[in-house]
């Protein structure tokens, strides 16, 4: 996973004819503060034809909810991770310089590191007998669908400012062994709609 | 309300005013089955004991002890109470003021104790209505008992005047119930 982020990367960087888009994400609408922030690089191309939009994303999540004290049922550890969405998009051009664009797509996930002591302090709880109540904990991200819809201003030379509005939900999957005997899993899932901004120079 | 069996459950009710756990005896204990996955996985033990003197918790107090066996292995637990119901301590000076039961009882209303099955953490419940009759796990009929879970709906508490804990239902881990044996 991580070697297709770096090829991507170079793909993007080497490319001479192509828009770099960074980006940054907040989330405007969530009653929770799933995200402490998004931050990525992006470009869009044609293959065969084909609308692409693709990137790279940095993503630091923090605690919402644990296993034994759930957040409306659902829990994710502090955790950060490489994201890489990969999108169909549609450019409309209503008038000239701006451009809207609506974009739906699937975004993977790689872990990069997930808070131990976060995960120590689930699994250290005891029951009333004195075992762990919970052992072998662990989470896992799953690919996920995204919807975006995007208005672009182009504006001097090459220059182009995007904002964009994502609706997305994150999907993670918390496993472990109950009382040393159960083994079983939960899965959790927050609505992620960050309205973002992007920067863009068109090679 | 939760998956206990009732009928004539109701979510809006009159406040109901008094609520003597103490009434039958100075010293009582009931017992339960424990099942994880409608599996009987083990057994507790609940018992109250009314006037235990605790000079360092200042007095008399009710001990409120649980205790609970799974696979041959025993753990317990002791709060104290207040004759008030409201505060609870432990002996490791840990002292909180919290309405174990409120009065009066009423939809909405805290109620915090030790109401996990295997677990020995105040959680924090919240009344959600009054079950005519409640048909147990283990097929037993209660009359009169009130409801109460946590804002997940993890947790339940099911509860009467004349038997206290009646069962308790904890979601968090794999489905566990802990049910009295009568």
């Amino acid at each position: 996973m991580k070697k297709m982020m770096i090829i991507i990367m170079l793909f993007g960087v080497s490319s001479r004819c192509y828009p770099i888009a960074l980006f940054t994400e907040y989330m405007n609408n969530n009653a929770i503060s799933l995200m402490k922030h998004a931050v990525g690089i992006g470009t869009t191309f044609k293959w065969w034809g084909i609308p692409l939009t693709m990137g790279i994303e940095h993503l630091s999540i923090q605690q919402t909810g644990t296993v034994h004290s759930p957040h409306q049922k659902n829990m994710i550890t502090s955790q950060e991770q490489l994201a890489i969405p990969l999108g169909l998009y549609w450019r409309f051009t209503p008038i000239q310089n701006l451009s809207i664009q609506p974009i739906i797509g699937i975004k993977f996930f790689s872990t990069l590191s997930i808070n131990t002591n976060e995960i120590d302090a689930i699994e250290t709880k005891t029951t009333m007998i004195g075992q762990p109540i919970i052992s072998d904990y662990s989470e896992t991200l799953h690919p996920s669908l995204f919807y975006k819809l995007q208005l672009s201003v182009h504006g001097w030379k090459n220059w182009t400012v995007s904002f964009a509005k994502t609706w997305s939900t994150i999907i993670s999957t918390s496993s472990f062994t109950y009382l040393n005997a159960f083994k079983t899993s939960k899965k959790s899932q927050y609505n992620y709609d960050p309205i973002s901004i992007a920067i863009a120079y068109h090679f | 309300m939760g998956c206990g069996k009732s009928t004539s459950n109701t979510t809006s009710f009159s406040p109901i005013e008094t609520f003597n756990l103490y009434q039958s005896s100075t010293h009582y204990t009931h017992n339960y089955d424990i099942k994880i996955n409608h599996q009987h996985v083990g057994s507790a033990s609940v018992t109250i004991l009314k006037g235990v003197y605790k000079p360092s918790l200042g007095g008399n107090v009710t001990q409120f002890n649980q205790k609970v066996t799974l696979n041959d292995q025993s753990g317990e637990h002791d709060i104290f109470i207040d004759k008030d119901l409201y505060t609870i301590k432990s002996e490791h000076n840990d002292i909180e003021t919290h309405p174990i039961i409120p009065r009066p009882i009423m939809a909405g209303e805290k109620i915090v104790g030790p109401y996990g099955i295997t677990t020995t953490d105040n959680v924090t419940l919240y009344i959600s209505g009054v079950h005519s009759t409640f048909k147990s796990d283990n097929g037993h009929s209660f009359e009169r008992v009130i409801e109460a879970e946590n804002s997940d709906q993890t947790l339940r508490l099911f509860f009467n005047e004349t038997h206290f804990i009646i069962q308790k239902e904890d979601d968090r881990y794999v489905p566990t119930i802990q049910t009295i044996q009568l």
